[in-house]
């Protein structure tokens, strides 16, 4: 009993024994901590989508995002928006997130975005323009509107996504000037959708603040960051200080804020181009030009203020200069201060060129540019309407006859363009009608500025030259430059009307000064030029068809001059380009930044191609036809002479200014064949040449007196009695001698004038032929003698 | 996990020794045989890994009441209170009994009174049908609803009992101290919150807010059970083997006693906010066991379904999604060497409960899961042991683990016994998990403790 006793009692204390040694043995059982998580994950899933935010935002602006990616993103800045306004409290006050609060929370959880504290502020800022609360907090309030505003933006982002690139004036196929046009006027109507729901309109909010706001987000790209810069300037030039205050100025500012922009991408996708193609192209150029006056005069600025001022005017000058939309070469001071003096001297009659104290656009300016437009479209319409009429005697495709065109401009009613001349009063109307009928006044004379080949003819015979709408339109853009050329330069400010006004030696000079920059760096003058000013003067008042060597340069003549210029530069362009085209070009370059010309080559190609570069010289082709190898070479090496700035190159090369005074020297010599070869035997007889005198008269007697003056003393004198030359006149002997320069090239000594012509009754001077282009160049060798070019 | 949801303290812990002395006096003058101890316990936390608090060892004073088990007086009361020396929270109140009974007419009784519902739910201490004492998470006791009591015999045969309260007591957890928005981690047996929140890859502070609902809102709740069990069952209890089978089943419908727990995470720019909003819910149980006994085995089988009322709070707040679910628990005891072998078996059908809400996450684990495992399997050996006629050992080892939650807890308690007024006791508590166990008994891997404590029986 005892013993079975012990032996429960030794069964459990084993059992004992053994249950601790497990329990020992388990060592593993004290090790091993918690897994309870100190740490709480929450992950929305639908958050996730604000890493692609930032993303999807240059997309869209790049325009590359689909419309779902629209719905996605918004969506997912709606549910962030929603997480913040039921999932967040400020720590200042619940309902609210002060720019301390937001900072924390945007460093938390936008870090990749980078979202400064200022960005914040301005964030703020902006909200509190929209809704009219705190610069300083957020209400969830507000994040509720901000909400509901979002879901308007994503119905209008999505109605504008087709077109982001084009509102960013990215390069696109296939768009047309219709859809172009659509798109602005979605983008204005998505804009007011948008802002209408917004207080902006008067939030006094300025554009500054947005500007800044968009640059401190830094999600722009670097052409982006451009446009937003050419927006700021836009908006300056539009609005300049004025503030918003009412719905009706925030729905013009985004009505011409897009017209703007439309406008731009008008020329930015060549639906404008500043050229003469055709019809519709330039009628469409005059009204793009219409409508920047219109929105420039119903700005905002213009409004209240009747002046765009020049501070926001030479910004938007100097966009447009860095836009490349002004020629190449020209510095941006000089096109800032030539716009200035331009608007001055065409509007601005007795106002001193300071173009530094020059306020900006007012009315003056707004009303002369549109009677200019209107003057120029009434005649474009007439050139539209002659060259669509079936009552004209058509000369082949599109051709018509001068004299059917004359006498369809005398019979054009111009005062019946009501269309056109709406707008103005009646005395502006009455100007406008007055000016038109100057410009009529050329076209129906005797010898108007005919085209050809896109240059102006100039030929005995041009009456023979029919007219296409071309033609007619070039020549038109000749007599406006010349109207506008006196009317800023000459003394159309006594006479007002341009018919009657004229340009003197010294005015020219004030307009040669004036454009001298401009001039230089679009490559029209030739900086080494001392006289210029007198050399284009002596050739409108000496070598024009209209010229009468009166000392004055009158509207005739000016706009045969500014035709001969234009001409005279195109014919030059085709030289140049055909001469690079068949490697003539040197490798060096002249004052003008062309290549030198080998002359050799230049030779070679004058020889070949003369009937391309003066198609418009009728009569020079013909008698160049006739010259042997060798007279074309001396004819070409009399004129290069003469024409040469550097006559070390002669044989070596020759530059821009050499050709182009080659070119403006058979112009001008055409010019007088032109007039004056009246029998068309491509000569001038002494009586040819007489008849012509007249307007080489002053400048014969001053020549006379400054270089014959002896001989002359000599012909008065007793001495000159007695020798037999009583019966001539002084006057008889300098128009003689002038005959005789022609046809020598020198000045007559005594032994060259026929003995006691009085007594045997012959002439003062006996002549043999006539004076052909060869010989006559002698006579403008004179000319560049006298006039020291 | 459930220690989250006792938020609502049912006793202030500076007055629990005055309740207990209150309920001695009051159980004295009912002439109650009350049989009183005074202990002293020194728990050591002896995991190399465990941080939860800066102390490691742990000393109470505790009072315990009750009445004798044999005693004919109509008053029950089981109940201890418990001050620690070294750390206040670790102090509690347990009244696992405390009613008046009377059998006159038909056995009635009115107040809190434990009683055997389902064994399935006793056994693995699920805390269906009546709250638990969650103060040590790992030793959950079981305490009695408290309502009315009534129970009598039906003509066909058995014993009924019913059971209705308009009163509700939910689960006891461990204390917790929220200092500035903070659960501090002084007591051992509580487990703080997540102290930080990931939030789109953003690792914040958080900072707790506890709505502490109105009491009388949560225990305000009606309690209905109904229960059947056959006359076997008592008999078998008294020893006669005549009907070796047994059944009992039990119908109820009962707030849960788990609280529930919503919340809301709100940023504070740089800290997070968690607003706590517990709450109660309710379920409708039905359970059965049937069982088979012979004097020297037992074989059991238990089942216990749940199905709980949809949760009404408010949609913006993350909430636990309730679910229906099935507790199946098989039990198999023999007596063999003088000792009772138990082996026992847990399957809980249904997902663990996720929450649901704004921040709803399928992989995390809601606050207010009820269970710490879902299944397991247990082999329990009970003996005693006299030494030399002078001493009593009372020993019981517990072995339970699970394979498909990668966890096993070993429990271990003697009770040393001198034939006297002194007894001295010893517990050991092991448990290891492995690392990525899902399993929420995983969470206190690191109390493994040791306890040591004499008691004096007044």
């Amino acid at each position: 009993m005892k013993c079975n006793l012990l032996k429960k009692r030794w069964s459990s204390l084993v059992l004992i024994g053994v249950s601790f040694f497990i329990l020992s043995s388990c060592d593993n059982f004290l090790k091993g901590r918690s897994t309870q998580e100190n740490t709480l994950k929450v992950e929305k899933a639908s958050l996730n989508c604000l890493k692609t935010v930032s993303n999807h935002v240059q997309r869209y602006l790049q325009a590359q995002a689909s419309s779902e990616e629209i719905e996605q993103t918004l969506s997912c800045v709606d549910q962030a928006l929603f997480e913040l306004q039921t999932r967040a409290e400020g720590q200042s006050e619940a309902d609210a997130f002060s720019v301390d609060d937001l900072d924390q929370i945007f460093s938390q959880f936008l870090k990749e975005e980078q979202i400064s504290r200022l960005s914040i502020q301005s964030v703020l800022k902006f909200k509190a323009a929209l809704w009219n609360g705190s610069e300083v907090s957020m209400s969830k309030a507000e994040i509720n509107r901000l909400r509901l505003f979002l879901k308007t933006l994503q119905v209008e982002a999505i109605r504008l996504n087709s077109w982001m690139g084009l509102f960013q004036f990215q390069k696109q196929d296939g768009l047309s000037e219709k859809s172009v046009s659509e798109a602005f006027t979605q983008l204005q109507l998505s804009l007011k959708n948008i802002l209408h729901m917004t207080d902006l309109a008067s939030s006094g909010y300025q554009w500054s603040s947005f500007k800044t706001l968009l640059e401190q987000l830094d999600f722009l790209n670097s052409s982006q960051k451009e446009l937003l810069q050419q927006a700021t300037v836009v908006l300056n030039l539009l609005m300049d200080q004025q503030i918003i205050s009412t719905k009706n100025d925030l729905d013009l500012v985004i009505q011409q804020v897009t017209e703007v922009m439309r406008l731009h991408a008008f020329q930015v996708y060549h639906y404008v181009d500043f050229d003469i193609q055709n019809s519709t192209q330039l009628n469409k150029l005059v009204i793009y030009i219409q409508d920047w006056l219109n929105l420039l005069e119903n700005s905002l600025q213009y409004q209240r203020t009747q002046l765009i001022s020049a501070k926001t005017l030479d910004p938007f000058v100097h966009e447009i200069f860095k836009k490349g939309l002004l020629p190449a070469d020209l510095q941006e001071t000089t096109a800032i201060t030539f716009y200035k003096k331009v608007l001055i001297r065409l509007f601005q009659p007795g106002l001193q060129i300071d173009t530094t104290d020059w306020k900006g656009l007012g009315p003056e300016h707004f009303v002369g540019l549109k009677k200019e437009i209107a003057i120029f479209r009434i005649y474009l319409r007439w050139i539209d309407q002659a060259t669509l009429s079936n009552d004209l005697v058509m000369q082949g495709v599109g051709r018509y006859s001068l004299k059917s065109l004359q006498t369809s401009m005398q019979s054009y009613a111009s005062d019946r363009q009501i269309d056109l001349l709406d707008g103005f009063s009646a005395s502006e109307q009455a100007q406008i009608l007055v000016a038109f009928n100057e410009l009529r006044s050329e076209f129906v004379q005797q010898r108007p500025v005919l085209y050809r080949f896109q240059k102006m003819v100039i030929a005995r015979n041009q009456e023979i030259w029919d007219q296409n709408w071309d033609d007619l339109t070039r020549g038109l853009l000749g007599k406006i430059l010349a109207r506008e050329w006196l009317r800023g330069w000459g003394d159309f400010n006594k006479t007002g009307q341009v018919a009657t006004s004229s340009l003197s030696l010294s005015q020219m000079q004030v307009w040669l000064s004036d454009f001298k920059d401009f001039g230089e760096q679009v490559k029209l003058f030739d900086p080494r030029s001392k006289n210029l000013a007198t050399v284009l003067f002596s050739q409108g008042d000496l070598l024009t068809y209209a010229a009468d060597g009166d000392n004055r340069l009158e509207f005739f003549e000016a706009i045969q001059l500014v035709n001969m210029m234009l001409s005279g530069s195109k014919a030059l362009d085709e030289m140049q380009s055909h001469l690079k085209q068949i490697g003539c070009n040197q490798s060096e370059r002249d004052v003008f930044g062309n290549f030198f010309n080998n002359e050799k080559c230049l030779i070679q190609d004058l020889k070949q191609n003369y009937k391309a570069y003066f198609s418009n010289l009728s009569y020079l082709n013909v008698y160049l036809s006739k010259l042997t190898d060798a007279d074309f070479e001396k004819f070409y090496q009399s004129l290069m002479e003469l024409s040469r700035v550097e006559a070390t190159q002669a044989g070596i090369r020759v530059d821009t200014s050499d050709l182009r005074a080659f070119v403006t020297l058979l112009y001008d010599i055409e010019s007088l064949y032109a007039t004056f070869d009246v029998d068309g035997n491509m000569g001038f007889s002494p009586a040819e040449i007489r008849a012509g005198y007249p307007r080489f008269k002053d400048f014969a007697k001053d020549y006379a007196y400054k270089y014959e003056k002896p001989q002359i003393d000599l012909f008065n004198s007793w001495i000159g009695t007695v020798a037999g030359y009583s019966c001539y006149a002084e006057s008889d002997l300098i128009r003689e001698s002038f005959i005789f320069l022609a046809y020598t090239g020198r000045i007559p000594e005594v032994s060259d004038l026929n003995a006691a012509p009085c007594l045997f009754g012959h002439s003062l001077i006996s002549f043999s032929g006539e004076v052909d282009r060869k010989i006559i160049i002698n006579t403008f060798k004179i000319l560049k003698d006298v006039l020291g070019s | 996990m459930n220690q989250h949801l006792s938020f609502i303290r049912l006793f202030n812990k500076k007055s629990d020794l005055l309740c207990l002395f209150v309920l001695f006096f009051f159980s004295v003058s009912l002439q109650a045989r009350i049989l009183s101890a005074l202990e002293v316990e020194s728990l050591s936390l002896i995991s190399s890994d465990y941080v939860r608090s800066s102390d490691k060892n742990f000393h109470l004073l505790g009072l315990s009441l009750q009445t004798e088990k044999e005693s004919t007086s109509s008053f029950g009361l089981d109940a201890e209170g418990w001050i620690s020396t070294n750390q206040s929270t670790l102090s509690y109140l347990n009244v696992r009994e405390l009613y008046y009974q009377d059998t006159s007419f038909i056995t009635w009784a009115v107040g809190r009174r434990l009683h055997f519902w389902s064994n399935v739910d006793r056994v693995w201490s699920l805390g269906h049908m009546q709250p638990l004492l969650r103060w040590n998470p790992l030793d959950a006791q079981e305490q009695g609803l408290a309502g009315v009591f009534l129970s009598g015999s039906t003509w066909w045969g058995g014993k009924w009992t019913f059971f209705i309260s308009p009163l509700f007591i939910p689960d006891q957890g461990p204390g917790y101290e929220l200092k500035d928005g903070q659960f501090q981690t002084t007591n051992p047996w509580y487990r703080t919150p997540p102290q930080n929140i990931q939030f789109q890859g953003q690792l914040l502070k958080v900072d707790y807010i506890l709505h502490q609902p109105e009491t009388k809102s949560i225990i305000q709740r009606p309690t209905y059970a109904l229960q059947w069990a056959s006359d076997s069952l008592q008999q078998l209890r008294q020893g006669h083997f005549e009907n070796n089978f047994w059944l009992q089943m039990t119908a109820a419908s009962k707030p849960v006693n788990q609280l529930s727990l919503a919340y809301r995470p709100t940023l504070v720019t740089n800290r997070v906010r968690i607003d706590l909003y517990p709450d109660v819910y309710s379920e409708k149980i039905l359970a059965a066991d049937l069982g088979y006994e012979k004097p020297s085995w037992r074989a059991l089988f238990s089942a216990l379904y749940s199905e709980p009322d949809g949760l009404s709070s408010d949609e913006s707040l993350d909430r636990p999604d309730v679910r229906p679910s099935l507790a199946l628990g098989p039990q198999l005891s023999c007596d063999l060497f003088k000792m009772t072998w138990t082996l026992s078996y847990l399957k809980i059908n249904g997902q663990r409960t996720i929450d649901i809400g704004p921040d709803q996450s399928n992989d995390r684990v809601s606050f207010s899961e009820r269970f710490l495992f879902h299944e397991a399997a247990q082999l329990q050996v009970d003996w005693q042991q006299n030494w030399l006629q002078k001493m009593l050992t009372t020993s019981t080892l517990a072995y339970q683990a699970s394979g498909a939650e990668q966890f096993q807890k070993i429990q271990f308690k003697t009770n040393l016994n001198w034939r006297g007024p002194w007894n001295i006791w010893a517990q050991l508590i092991l448990i290891d998990s492995a690392e990525n166990s899902s399993s929420g008994i995983s969470t206190y891997r690191d109390l493994d403790q040791f306890w040591l404590g004499v008691k004096y029986e007044m």
